[in-house]
């Protein structure tokens, strides 16, 4: 007699369930998984490995600060301000300017309003000098860069993309200036081209917040005071007292134990490779087809390789000569510069042989550093890629001391019995010794 | 060999991995611990002699936090914004500046968090509490204020202040100003913090000792005679560009008897703060 069929128990299907060998052939691999997964956990604890990707450490976070603080195209070296004016309500004006720290705070605080004016930038309309000065009297920042800057650079260094014609104009002066519940962007385009101005989208209210921090310390434009020197810059800005430099010393970096097949290799010269002979004068030649390198034993290096162009797949535009140059005066005499580093000082486009040529100079604590007409880095651009540079090794040093530059009263009088222009202070390097010292920009 | 076994050996191989591991792990943690005390010892030691004391050495012990990379979400700004303004129609003005248009209101947010929102059609009553109205305002719009808001009351009207903050901590720089009518929210102004997109490890962040021996250092080269540390905390500072693209940096926070003073928590620099607002 068959038995009938009984039915089990939950428990005794669980029982049953638990001994069949497909459960137990997943179980453990659910216990293997959750296993490996334990001791990924553990090795993450140990700093050995890391979830979720690799994390930026936060040394890299702050490195990264500085390019980061202005946005944008971090490859693109451009010229921070060597003065900045903060003019008052009551039209008084805090001037910065022979303090790298101070001048970098400040335009770290406002150069948001710069990149700001230039992206909501409407078309530049032509004014007088006479608008710019009352411009310059009105509550609002000055920024002055020395050496005119293509705005469209500035822009994308700072953050923002232009839409307006300006994009075209360059320039080295930059006033905004609170009109009403607006703030006005005026600006001086270099080679006497005449002063311009455009509406932007800032509010007034914005900037003005912002201005307070910076209480008047008596700097004064030169318009606005009774020097009497006409042929100086009108906007040349005249601070009290005395400007106090460190004093600074420079050596050649160049020669002696200096291995060149860093710079050979960023002109795409293999130093073992290349042909390689020394001149009388000490001179190291490497040739490497129509490469040609150079260095001198005063530390500067001339390239040129006119068959390079083409050859880069990169971007061809300013964008890219700006990126190329930039990164390598970082790798060259930036790096070996010392106390100084280096900045963006020219930018020009010959449209007869498709090149830029881009220029960089040295700059010590906000001053610029004159050496004799030359830059620290000058690179003929063609393709985006580098067909001729001329390098100025120089590593600064600060000597502990002070230097004490000719007051700038007497730098206007020395300025206008020249013939007039920019008086500039700055360090003047003459290749043997360093010294503060005032030169003039035409 | 059976599929059976092999899945055992690898089990039995895993398990003893994990024991290694963990042991590893409570050791290093043992380690870190003991390394901690003696270096809050020492810390302790080279304070009394310079003639500084701290009136709670357990400050001593806060761990360093990260910094944090931040960016302008558009989307999410819109978004947050129609939360406050109802449905809202938005205007690029160029340079980043971007106005917004909606049926309570209008606001205009930058690129470096500052903004600014006028309130319209009485639709956010000031309520009894304002500290609260405040704090339920800036929800909306994603903001976490810090609990110390400070209301000043001015003839009819009433200026809520309040710090904004990241992972419970205050942003020192980050600061929203909401003025009130005696019944409504009219103007609220200030800088909010942009959206945190990646935190970076916190290991190369300054320790508590190296962080007071800057801090010390600092005093010293300061001419400042500094005789008690009453509290050391931490706090963000938001650094962005018109482009949208910022940072939030982890600052030391010490009250001394001398000031307050404020150290990067990357670099070990003294930093000025200063209110956006």
């Amino acid at each position: 007699m068959r038995k009938p069929n009984r039915r089990r128990s939950p428990w005794e299907e669980l029982s049953h369930l638990a001994h069949s060998e497909k459960f137990i052939d997943r179980a453990k691999t659910v216990l293997i998984a959750a296993l490996v997964v334990s001791a990924a956990v553990l090795l993450a604890r140990l700093g050995m490995f890391e979830l979720g990707g690799p994390k930026q450490s936060g040394t890299d976070a702050a490195a990264g600060q500085d390019t980061q603080q202005h946005g944008g195209n971090a490859d693109i070296a451009v010229a921070g301000p060597y003065v900045i004016v903060v003019t008052d309500a009551a039209g008084s004006h805090c001037g910065l300017m022979y303090d790298g720290t101070e001048l970098k705070q400040a335009y770290d605080r406002l150069s948001a309003y710069l990149g700001e004016a230039f992206g909501s930038a409407g078309e530049p309309k032509s004014v007088s000098e006479e608008d710019f000065h009352a411009a310059l009297k009105e509550q609002g920042v000055y920024f002055d860069f020395a050496y005119a800057q293509p705005l469209t650079v500035l822009a994308s260094a700072i953050g923002t993309t232009m839409t307006s014609t300006a994009l075209n104009h360059s320039a080295a002066g930059f006033c905004l200036a609170v009109e009403g519940d607006t703030v006005a962007l005026y600006y001086l385009r270099d080679k006497d081209r005449g002063y311009y101005r455009c509406d932007t989208a800032i509010s007034g209210a914005a900037l003005e917040s912002k201005l307070a921090d910076w209480p008047s310390n008596g700097a004064s434009y030169l318009f606005e005071t009774d020097y009497g020197y006409n042929l100086v810059d009108s906007c040349f800005v005249v601070l009290q007292g005395q400007a106090q430099l460190h004093s600074v010393t420079a050596q050649n970096p160049v020669g002696g134990s200096y291995d060149p097949s860093g710079l050979a290799a960023l002109f795409g010269i293999n130093s073992y490779m290349a042909s390689h002979y020394t001149e009388a004068d000490g001179t190291d030649v490497y040739v490497d087809g129509d490469s040609i390198l150079r260095i001198y034993t005063d530390g500067s290096v001339s390239f040129k390789d006119p068959d390079a162009a083409g050859t880069a797949a990169g971007d061809s535009g300013l964008a890219g000569a700006l990126a190329v140059s930039a990164s390598a005066a970082a790798s060259t005499v930036g790096s070996a510069g010392g106390v100084a580093s280096v900045r963006l000082s020219y930018v020009s486009y010959d449209t007869d042989a498709g090149a830029y040529t881009v220029r960089y100079s040295y700059e010590i604590g906000g001053c610029p550093v004159t050496l004799g007409g030359r830059s620290a880095a000058s690179f003929t651009v063609v393709d985006g890629v580098i067909t001729a540079a001329e390098l100025n090794f120089r590593t600064y040093s600060y000597s502990g001391a002070g230097d004490a530059p000719l007051p700038a009263v007497q730098a206007m009088a020395v300025v206008q019995a020249k013939g007039g222009g920019m008086p500039l202070l700055c360090y003047v390097d003459d290749g043997a010794s360093v010294a503060a010292g005032w030169t003039i920009l035409s | 060999m059976d599929k059976g076994k092999i899945k055992n050996i690898i089990i039995i191989v895993l398990l003893l991995v994990n024991v290694f591991l963990a042991a590893l792990v409570i050791a290093d943690s043992a380690r870190s611990g003991v390394c901690d005390a003696a270096a809050e010892r020492s810390l302790l030691q080279a304070l009394q002699a310079g003639g500084i004391t701290v009136d709670d050495a357990s400050v001593l012990n806060i761990r360093a936090i990260p910094a944090c990379a931040l960016t302008r979400n558009l989307s999410r700004e819109k978004r947050l914004v129609a939360a406050v303004l109802g449905s809202v129609d938005s205007q690029d003005q160029g340079g980043n500046i971007v106005m917004y248009y909606g049926k309570n209101g209008q606001a205009c947010f930058r690129g470096t968090g500052d903004f600014e929102i006028l309130m319209e059609n009485d639709s956010v009553p000031a309520g009894s509490d304002l500290a609260e109205t405040s704090r339920a305002f800036l929800k909306k719009l994603g903001i976490d204020m810090d609990a110390a808001a400070a209301t000043v009351r001015s003839g009819s009207s009433s200026v809520v202040t309040a710090v904004c903050r990241y992972a419970d901590r205050p942003i020192v720089n980050c600061v929203v100003k909401l003025t009130f009518s005696e019944t409504n929210l009219l103007l609220v102004t200030g800088t909010c913090p942009l959206t945190a997109v990646r935190e970076n490890a916190g290991s190369a962040a300054l320790d508590p000792s190296t962080a007071v021996m800057r801090l010390l250092d600092y005093l010293d080269s300061s001419g400042y005679v500094c005789s008690r540390i009453t509290d050391i905390s931490h706090c963000y500072k938001m650094d962005a560009a018109a482009s949208g693209e910022g940072t939030l940096t982890p600052l030391w926070h010490f009250s001394t008897d001398v000031g307050e003073f404020y150290l990067n928590g990357i670099t070990g620099k003294a930093e000025t703060v200063t209110q956006n607002n």
